[in-house]
């Protein structure tokens, strides 16, 4: 058998059947978070909705309404929603995932990180920085990592602590928290100075090499080693090592990198040394992913493009007081900024859909009290989540095996479309996304944005210009747009969006607004005696937060550990699975949790799974169980990468001590 | 079950080890069992529990060396690996192999499967 599903995929049936979901739509009554709901009708709860942003809109306009949801394939209609109204606040949670990325690619090759895809299939050396692949799990992608090492391809696996990826490495460096910046310098500067890099390569397609190979001089493998406790020698063999198997190898820039406050830093230069190696567009490496127009086909059609662009500026200045900032999903730590002070414009009404910022932004208390300058917050959601238990309105969203979705775009060596089609009828109340927001258009009087009745017309005007019939998606569910993968030349047929047209190593979009490309490295502050930095990550069986009530995985994993290293934990005389208090470094969250003491954690760290210690009773199982390590994050929600962007959420201090 | 990391020439290693029931030739727990409910399959030593049989006296659940027949709290009866017997009398592998991510388990007749492995080794150690 081809496809496997992993344990969240299997649990899907559990989420469906289970009780504990929103099942009609709710308002409140009491204060917010205070869980007295009212149950309503879908008419009571749309003509609420639809009377308070009426007066919203008439009061300060459609720019005081912002929406954020997780991003992915399916945003079309939401955002034209958005649009519709006249607002340009559309956000996603990308400020707590990839945004430094993002940001890295572009200031590099003048387009975002989903330009490239990587090639496990034919990579002979994988370079992982904390992208835990086997927990952090996809499944195609998993299985074609293990068969890379089957067949004697190599990781590299680089993080404060010894996951489960680590353990399947040839090579695990376990380096000081935040220094994977320090580590990437002197890699670079032993690639440069031993010209283990493609020349010819680096000589057709970079900007800028002189200046890199001037900010990299001082930094030696010797100075690296200082900064991550990497032995110099180490830095050294590995550069000649994964040169041998250049360009098939991928340093792999990252996903979740809303970590520390150079981060974006530490994208870049991955980014960089892929570039060195020449593993852009070649086979094992970095590839182009193609899009329909790049195999002769039309782009879908897409309704966000029939609508003409808002007025207004976006309220958390991306793409005008910060031009460095992609405007498209903005950045929402930036939207609670803006909900605090009301400047540049106030914002009244919140829609978050699919997603849940009070658990996955730092300091939950921070952001109720910038909430409280809301007159609306509307929650749409197939599942209680943390934001939607302190919404005014909660709306019971069908999940993703009772809805049909958009039409989605899928690039890569052999683009195509694709079809998520409903499987079963929604149970109890819960609504389609695409409906919801279409009667929303409707009671708003922008409903004329959306000419159609139910999603299979929506398809079929989608597909208009393209040779590809609904029939088409029948067998698989998606429709390859051509035969073979497509490879450019790598040495002539590459474009960059860059002003040069080149790879930018000295990027003008930085350099214009005051930030520097090439960073002069500043060592991160150690914890004060006594106190550690928080690290959070995955567990292969919960999927983020969603999945801490779902009856079959709560089973298998119902609560959090914390990882604390040995010799710290002797210290504080602790014992494998003691009771341990955790604080925050104001003091103002605490809680307690069993300790996993293990040599396979840096001592400045600590660690513990993200999502648990949840506050919805009506989630009986996931209740109260471990701790939220977002909770103990008081004081980050402002802190972030001025390069990138994205939150700084490992920039978290906390003390531990034997619970009493 | 997951057992490590331990420290092996410097680099962490984890070993998961496979714990299913070893479908003894001569089974403790089908000897412990009252009833006729615990029973080994003549055809293919499948060891299983019959469930209408089962009067939850947990005397499988002791009787086995390695822990195998679990408790089931829902119905009060023992429950144990059968290898899916239903799922391999239609053709179909035991849902751990087929659930396996990266397919690391396989079924079938011990004999067939050795070949596997001796192919593998075989890859490995060929010099040319």
């Amino acid at each position: 058998m081809a496809g496997r599903l992993c344990a969240k995929g299997s649990a899907g049936i559990a989420m469906e059947y289970d009780y504990e979901r929103p099942q009609h739509p709710m308002i409140r009554q009491g204060e917010r978070g205070a869980g007295e709901w009212q149950r309503v009708s879908w008419e009571e709860a749309m003509s609420y909705i639809s009377e308070k942003l009426k007066r919203i809109i008439q009061e300060h306009g459609g720019k005081a309404v912002a929406l954020s949801d997780r991003g992915g394939p399916f945003r079309d209609i939401h955002r034209s929603f958005l649009r519709a109204i006249g607002s340009p606040n559309y956000f996603n949670h990308d400020c707590t995932c990839a945004r430094n990325v993002q940001h890295a690619a572009i200031s590099l090759f003048g387009s975002g990180r989903k330009t490239f895809n990587y090639d496990y299939k034919q990579c002979k050396h994988l370079v992982l920085y904390g992208r835990n692949v086997f927990e952090s799990l996809r499944v195609k992608q998993a299985n074609q990592i293990v068969e890379l090492l089957d067949r004697g391809g190599k990781i590299t696996y680089i993080d404060v602590r010894a996951t489960g990826t680590a353990v399947k490495a040839n090579r695990f460096w376990m380096l000081r928290p935040g220094t994977d910046y320090a580590l990437n310098l002197g890699i670079i500067h032993t690639v440069l100075r031993d010209n283990l890099y493609d020349a010819a390569f680096v000589a057709k397609w970079v900007e800028g090499l002189s200046e890199l190979e001037t900010f990299v001089a001082p930094y030696t493998p010797e100075w690296a080693s200082q900064e991550t406790g990497i032995p110099a020698r180490e830095i050294v063999e590995f550069a000649k090592e994964i040169a041998e198997d250049a360009p098939s190898v991928i340093f792999h820039p990252g996903w979740m990198k809303a970590r520390y406050l150079n981060s974006f830093y530490e994208s870049r230069t991955a980014y960089i040394l892929n570039v060195l190696m020449g593993s852009i567009e070649a086979p094992g490496g970095l590839f182009f992913q193609k899009s329909p127009k790049d195999v002769g086909v039309k782009d879908l059609n897409a309704l966000l493009d029939t609508l003409p662009k808002p007025k207004d500026k976006r309220v958390d200045g991306c793409g005008w007081k910060y031009k460095h900032f992609e405007s498209g999903p903005g950045l929402l730590h930036l939207l609670y900024e803006a909900m605090e002070r009301q400047d540049p414009y106030p914002i009244k009404a919140y829609i978050v859909y699919r997603h849940d910022p009070l658990l996955s932004l730092p300091d939950p208390e921070a952001q109720k009290k910038a909430m409280e300058n809301l007159d609306l917050l509307v929650a749409i959601d197939s599942r209680y989540s943390e934001t939607g238990w302190h919404a005014d309105v909660l709306l019971p969203s069908a999940t993703y095996l009772e809805k049909s979705s958009v039409l989605a775009t899928g690039k890569g060596l052999k683009p195509q479309f694709r079809m998520r089609k409903q499987a079963i009828k929604p149970r109890n109340e819960a609504k389609p996304d695409w409906w919801i927001f279409k009667s929303l258009a409707d009671r708003l009087r922008v409903g004329d944005v959306f000419p159609f009745s139910d999603i299979e017309e929506f398809w079929k005007w989608q597909l208009e210009g393209t040779d590809v019939r609904l029939a088409d998606f029948q067998e698989k569910g998606f429709v390859e747009l051509t035969d073979k993968p497509v490879w450019w030349d790598r040495m002539k047929d590459l474009k960059f969006k860059t002003p040069s047209g080149k790879i930018e190593m000295v990027a003008s979009v930085l350099d214009e607004n005051g930030i520097p490309s090439l960073k002069p490295y500043e060592s991160p502050k150690k914890p004060a005696e006594g106190f550690y930095r928080l690290a959070f990550g995955r567990s292969p069986v919960h999927n983020h937060g969603n999945t801490m009530n779902n009856p079959v995985l709560h089973e298998i994993m119902p609560e959090n550990q914390i990882w604390i290293n040995a010799d710290e934990a002797k210290k504080l005389g602790i014992s494998e699975g003691d009771r341990v208090r955790v604080t925050s470094s104001d003091g103002t969250h605490s809680g307690t949790i069993r300790a996993h003491v293990t040599e396979w954690i840096h001592p400045e760290a600590v660690f513990m799974v993200h999502g648990f210690g949840r506050k919805v009773p009506w989630q009986t199982r996931g209740y109260n169980k471990g701790l939220g390590d977002y909770r103990f994050e008081s004081g980050l929600l402002h802190v972030y990468d001025p390069a990138g962007g994205a939150n700084a959420l490992l920039e978290c201090n906390v003390t531990i001590e034997k619970a009493s | 079950m997951a057992v490590g990391p331990k420290k092996v020439k410097g680099m962490p290693r984890m070993a998961y080890v496979f714990m299913p029931c070893f479908h003894c030739e001569e089974p403790w727990c089908v000897a412990a069992c009252p009833t006729g409910a615990m029973q080994r399959r003549a055809k293919d030593g499948i060891v299983f529990v019959e469930q209408d049989l089962c009067i939850g006296c947990k005397s499988c659940i002791t009787a086995c060396p390695w822990g195998v027949p679990q408790w089931n709290p829902e119905t009060g009866k023992a429950v144990k690996c059968d290898y899916c017997m239903d799922r391999v009398d239609q053709g179909l592998e035991p849902a751990c192999v087929s659930k396996c991510i990266t397919k690391c388990l396989h079924f079938g007749e011990a004999s067939e499967k050795t070949k596997v492995a001796r192919d593998r080794f075989a890859k490995e150690i060929a010099t040319f």
